[in-house]
C-alpha cells in the first residue's frame, strides 16, 4: 500500500517510562551479557558480572557497566580510557533502545493479534529525511 | 475491509496507515479506532498523537518506508 493511497494516518505513542517498563532486570541482563560476550574487543575484557534486584553490573576491563532501570552509567579506568568506557556506555545504551524497540514492536503485534492475523516486516523509513529501523504490522479488519 | 499498516518506529512511536477498497475516511477512522482501543484493552497506554488525518499527497507529515513499495512526495 502506497502511502499516496492510504486512506487515513494516524500518529500515536507511548510514554518512555512505558517502554523502560519493557527492560526488566532479567531481559536486560541477558541481553547484555550476550552483547559483551559476543563483541570483538568486550569479550577479552569481560571479567565479571552481577545482578541483584533492579540493579545489574558488568566488569570490563576496569570499567563498572552498572545499568538501573534502563539508565547506563560507566564507572572506573583511567583517564586514557575515558574514550573506551564512552564507547561502552553508548554501545550498551543503544543496545537497549533497540530492544526496548523491538518488545515495544512484539508488544503491539500480540495486542493486535486477537483482531486477526498479523504479519511482521522490518524495514527502513524515512522519518523527514532521517533513516530509522521501523517494524511494519499489517492486517486486515 | 480495511487494510491497515501499522508501523512502530524508534522511542514508542506509531504511525497507522488506513486503505482498501471501497473504504471510506469514514471506515478509516472506525478501523483506526478499533487498532487503538484493541492496544489500550490489552494493557498499552497509546495516545494519539494527531488527529485521524484524511491523506492528502502533499499533506500529513509521516514516515516513507524505504524500498519499492512506497513513494515519495
Amino acid at each position: 500500500m502506497p502511502c499516496s493511497l492510504a486512506v487515513s494516518i494516524t500518529k500515536a505513542a507511548v510514554s518512555n517510562e512505558q517502554l523502560l517498563q519493557l527492560l526488566t532486570p532479567e531481559v536486560v541482563y541477558e541481553a547484555v551479557k550476550n552483547f559483551l560476550r559476543r563483541h570483538e574487543t568486550y569479550q577479552r575484557m569481560l571479567v565479571g558480572e552481577w545482578q541483584g534486584g533492579p540493579h545489574i553490573m558488568f566488569y570490563v576491563g576496569r570499567c563498572v557497566v552498572t545499568i538501573v532501570n534502563g539508565e547506563v552509567t560507566v564507572t572506573g579506568g583511567t583517564k586514557r580510557e575515558a574514550e573506551f568506557a564512552q564507547k561502552l556506555m553508548t554501545d550498551v545504551t543503544t543496545l537497549l533502545s533497540r530492544l526496548a524497540d523491538y518488545l515495544f514492536a512484539q508488544q503491539v503485534q500480540n495486542a493486535l493479534a486477537a483482531l486477526g492475523p498479523v504479519e511482521s516486516q522490518a524495514v527502513n523509513v524515512d522519518d523527514q529525511g532521517v533513516t530509522r529501523q521501523a517494524t511494519v504490522l499489517t492486517l486486515k479488519i | 475491509m480495511a487494510e491497515i499498516r501499522v508501523i512502530v518506529l524508534p522511542g514508542g512511536k506509531l504511525q497507522v496507515f488506513v486503505d482498501g477498497a471501497g473504504v471510506s475516511f469514514e471506515d478509516a477512522k472506525l478501523a483506526t479506532l478499533k487498532v487503538l482501543g484493541q492496544l489500550r484493552a490489552q494493557g498499552l497506554e497509546v495516545e494519539q498523537t494527531s488527529e485521524i488525518e484524511q491523506h492528502r499527497d502533499a499533506g500529513v507529515q509521516h514516515v516513507h518506508i524505504k524500498g519499492n513499495i512506497n513513494v515519495s512526495h
